[in-house]
């Protein structure tokens, strides 16, 4: 097999342009790709996450206001324990609800 | 540097072998030697710098083995006569008849042979210095090159058992 005599060929010049190529390439900086996310200060995600904390309570607490209810298991759970006494008006309401009703005041019997 | 002057040709012939073709190899080989001036610093000299300097260019390759254009052309060149066609068309090839065989031969090796038979055969480095580059034991190097060494043979042997029934037509 022959293999003495390489049979690969390059363009005039290309090992001079090439060796050009590579000081001029060297020279330069290394380009270092930021992530977007690290150059932001650290204390910002403090501020992040403290948002998005208080966003989440706000929204619960929101979600299970009395006034949003529309059935007394949902008022119960949205009224804190040392709530005022409900008013005649709120009891009346609270009356009105079939599974209440069947639940606290007809316990069931077996017969 | 003066690492450059003796290496450039030797890397960017391994390149080229390993890749098949000029551009590709040409790539390789500046961003090799790219990389070899930005972190010669780093060069902790437990290995030969020749050592280090091949496997700088032979990550750069496989890198480059990895990409779009390269397995384009490995998909529409996959037979040594294939290959054959591709050097015969490749205005940088300039060699024998012998030659373009013998590469077109060493084109159509599954990579990993293809890259310990370059090493072996015309970059001409021990077993022991392919098993550190390759990360391969020196068994599995031998064993490598011998199998690459049979398909290259082989591969030639129908190259000319085809010129001779081509020269030779039968009489009717």
């Amino acid at each position: 097999m022959e293999k003495q005599v390489s049979p690969f060929q390059t363009p005039d010049g290309f090992y001079q342009a090439q060796r050009r190529a590579i000081w001029q390439a060297a020279e330069q900086p290394s380009e270092k790709v930021e992530s977007p996310v690290r150059s932001l200060p650290s204390w910002w995600a403090w501020v992040a996450s403290s948002a998005a904390l208080l966003a989440l309570t706000i929204y619960w607490n929101v979600q299970t206001h009395e006034s949003n209810c529309a059935t007394f298991a949902c008022l119960w759970e949205s009224t804190p324990e040392d709530a005022r006494v409900p008013s005649d008006e709120e009891l009346e309401l609270w009356l009105e609800d079939d599974l209440l009703f069947e639940s606290i005041l007809a316990p069931s019997i077996d017969v | 540097m003066q690492c450059m002057d003796q290496w450039h040709k030797p890397i960017y012939e391994f390149l080229r072998t390993m890749l098949g073709n000029h551009e590709d190899a040409a790539d390789a080989t500046q961003e090799t030697f790219i990389q070899v001036v930005r972190s010669i610093r780093s060069f902790r000299k437990e290995s030969k710098f020749s050592t280090w300097l091949y496997s700088v260019a032979r990550r750069k390759g496989l890198d480059t083995l990895r990409g779009r254009k390269q397995r384009m052309l490995r998909l529409a060149h996959q037979s040594p006569e294939q290959w054959s066609n591709h050097f015969t068309a490749d205005p940088y090839f300039n060699g024998t008849e012998a030659q373009l065989q013998l590469h077109a031969a060493v084109q159509a090796l599954p990579e990993r042979q293809r890259e310990v038979f370059v090493l072996r055969y015309f970059q001409e480095l021990p077993y022991a210095e392919i098993s550190q580059l390759t990360g391969a034991s020196e068994g599995a190097v031998k064993a490598s090159f011998f199998h690459a060494k049979n398909k290259v043979q082989e591969a030639i042997t129908s190259f000319d058992t085809l010129n001779l029934s081509l020269s030779n037509p039968s009489n009717e």
